[in-house]
């Protein structure tokens, strides 16, 4: 009687036949500032296969919810993109950034599926959570208003959320934080998309519910065989969720990797120094926490260079404070540092 | 509904108490003898001294009002002093007209003002915002007696589309008292069509920079469609204070436009009786406009309940 099996089944031999579901190379976007050009991503590229979550980490500000927005066309008028987007199923290969906005339109809620921030301000206000979960199919005339209703009720069972038919007629602000963000995600699932944008789900949330919230993406991305794209600050999130990390910094990609290999051996110093400050249960209690010293350049300030040299400890003036640095391949991984190598052998 | 219904009735009755005090003191205060209203300028002092006493002006202020309150909260307003027409029968005649107004200008200003500013928020700092920003500005800056009088000149003196003035009621003849009621609404609507404008571009420029604007988007719902259920919706509240507000002042301002397009309604009414000190149709005609600026603030509020399912519940 479950379909899921099936349907899961399916899209990884989708995935085994045409490569990954989203992949995006050499995206760029700059913002117009004063008049200058300021680049907020900086040739970023990656791929998402079905069933896969590939976790974009960072600290605020290093592009990647930039980058989720750019990939759902959501940018704010005024930045400029370039670069290559790809979605790919059984039906073909389509670039998202030659689309037309009402191309890009038809595949939002559909195929791209997107869960914010914050499910208080995210939901409309004024409308029936119902309503909002059933507006997606609506909108694609997938499917009858009644129809379109009764999946609302039956995804917001599938949530785990208890009296879905009473729920659903009720106001965002008659449920509580948790509900809200089973009612975001029930709205970015409905349409059973490809790909499944995620920019920090459940960094507004109690850390009870944040371990529900994350079980949920994941049994959903499996049973589906979704590609999942998981946005997150937070490394021990991602060491629940994702299968690949990809590490930014300042609009690049310093590191990316099976999450285990990134997480226990990180290569590159940025990465490191965000594992080293992060408390764990074990650490001591006077024990001070690591910071990395100093901050993240601004956009439009990035040192020459590699960007990350002026707060990294093991920088070699004249090698890591000129020209650009490329994503080297290194035991396994992608790695944007020059000393990568020798730091291992020493 | 019910609940914020009575909840907020409740709170008129003070401030109609309130109300009928200034209405009683302004009048009573007003100078001028209401003895020169009924027996002319050339009555005798004693004529006129026993008249007062008739009228019971020779008693103290506070039994005149409580006297008059007790007459008004059963409906009898007094008589003219000069026709001894009822004040009631002649609030009946002349409340439509300007009810009329106030209803065809605020429709005016909406239909002009709502797009109008949908359109500016749209498109922030564009030519068409720029447009429709200075537009808005002239028409909140020039007074109505002067839009009015333009409006004349061009539309009845030059082209002869429109009467000038008079009035007709709906009952008797809808074209002719539609005819005659477009330059005095445009008068009033386009003078409140501004401001409805710049607060339906701020609130909309508000609401859809929301995060649940990005959503819907995300949905893939169309443009038009973003904008009209998910934005106006939220921005409409504000419009809605504003309209509300703006009707209640509309009532009391009726005055001047009633004047200049000689309209028989509650404004020139109270012109009239302020220039014959006709105390009674004063104090008659003030309280209707009173009573009908705190209806229309509770319609306003009842329609936030109907907008907003939150305030329903509260």
């Amino acid at each position: 009687m479950n379909p899921l099996p099936a349907l899961a089944a399916a899209a990884s031999e989708k995935a085994t036949q045409s490569g990954p579901t989203l992949a995006v190379s050499d995206l760029r976007i700059s913002a117009k500032r004063d008049r200058k050009s300021v680049e907020l991503l900086r040739g970023v590229s990656f791929h998402v296969a079905s069933g896969e979550t590939l976790a974009l980490v960072g600290e605020s500000g290093c592009g990647k919810s930039i980058t989720s927005l750019a990939v759902m066309g959501l940018l704010a008028p005024g930045l400029s993109m370039s670069g290559e987007v790809a979605l790919t199923d059984a039906g073909g290969r389509i670039d998202l950034v030659a689309l037309s906005a009402a191309e890009r339109r038809k595949l939002c809620g559909r195929r791209l599926g997107m869960i914010f921030q914050e499910p208080m301000t995210s939901l409309n206000p004024m409308q029936r959570v119902g309503d909002q979960i059933a507006e997606t199919l609506t909108t694609h005339g997938i499917c009858s208003r009644q129809e379109a209703a009764r999946r609302a009720v039956a995804m917001l069972d599938r949530m785990g959320i208890a009296d879905p038919g009473r729920r659903a007629l009720a106001l965002p602000h008659e449920l509580s934080g948790g509900m809200r963000q089973r009612v975001m995600i029930a709205m970015a699932m409905i349409g059973e998309p490809d790909l499944l944008i995620a920019d920090e789900p459940t960094t507004a949330l109690d850390v009870t519910v944040q371990a529900q919230i994350l079980e949920l993406i994941r049994d959903l991305s499996r049973e589906r065989g979704m590609a999942t794209l998981f946005i997150s600050h937070d490394l021990a999130v991602v060491a629940d969720i994702a299968d690949r990390v990809a590490v930014m910094y300042a609009g690049e990609i310093v590191e990316t990797g099976p999450i285990d290999q990134v997480l226990d051996a990180p290569l590159h110093p940025y990465t490191i120094g965000l594992i080293a400050s992060r408390p764990a249960l074990s650490t001591e209690r006077r024990a001070r926490l690591s910071a990395i010293f100093g901050a993240v350049p601004e956009p439009g300030r990035r040192p020459q260079g590699c960007a990350f040299h002026p707060r990294c400890s093991l920088a070699k003036p004249g090698l890591c404070d000129v020209g650009d640095v490329p994503l080297k391949r290194f035991d396994g991984r992608d790695v944007r540092c020059l000393r990568v190598g020798e730091r291992v052998q020493a | 509904m019910l609940r914020l219904l009575a909840s907020r009735i409740a709170q008129v009755i003070p401030v109609l108490f309130v109300m009928s005090l200034a209405v009683f003191a302004l009048t009573d205060l007003l100078p001028g003898d209401p003895t020169i209203t009924v027996l002319g300028e050339n009555a005798t002092p004693q004529q006129r001294e026993v008249l007062r006493k008739e009228m019971g002006l020779d008693r103290p202020a506070p039994l005149r009002y409580l006297d008059w309150m007790g007459r008004t909260l059963s409906g009898d307003l007094g008589r003219s002093l000069r026709t001894r027409e009822p004040v009631t029968a002649m609030i009946a005649a002349r409340l439509p007209v300007t009810v009329e107004l106030t209803i065809l200008s605020m429709l005016v200003a909406s239909l002009i003002g709502i797009p109008l500013g949908i359109a500016a928020a749209l498109k922030p700092n564009s030519w068409i915002d720029f447009a429709v920003s200075v537009t808005a500005l002239a028409g909140m800056a020039l007074p109505f007696f002067w839009a009015g009088i333009l409006l004349i000149r061009l539309f009845s003196i030059q082209l002869g589309w429109l009467p000038p003035s008079g009035y007709v009621p709906i009952w008797v003849d809808p074209v002719r008292n539609l005819t005659l009621m477009v330059l005095p609404s445009l008068t009033v609507g386009g003078a409140m069509a501004g401001l409805i404008m710049r607060q339906t571009r701020s609130a909309m420029l508000q609401t859809l920079g929301q995060d649940f604007i990005r959503t819907a988007r995300a949905k893939g719902v169309p443009e038009r469609t973003v904008v009209v259920r998910h934005g106006l919706r939220s921005a409409l509240l504000p419009v809605v204070t504003v309209i509300g507000l703006q009707s209640g002042a509309l009532i009391g301002g009726a005055v001047v436009t009633e004047t200049i397009f000689s309209l028989p309604g509650l404004g020139t009414m109270i012109v009239d009786g302020i220039f014959q000190r006709d105390f009674a149709v004063i104090q008659g005609a003030l309280l209707t406009v009173v009573l009908a600026v705190v209806v229309v603030n509770l319609l306003t509020d009842l329609t936030y309940g109907l907008l907003d399912r939150r305030v329903r519940l509260a």
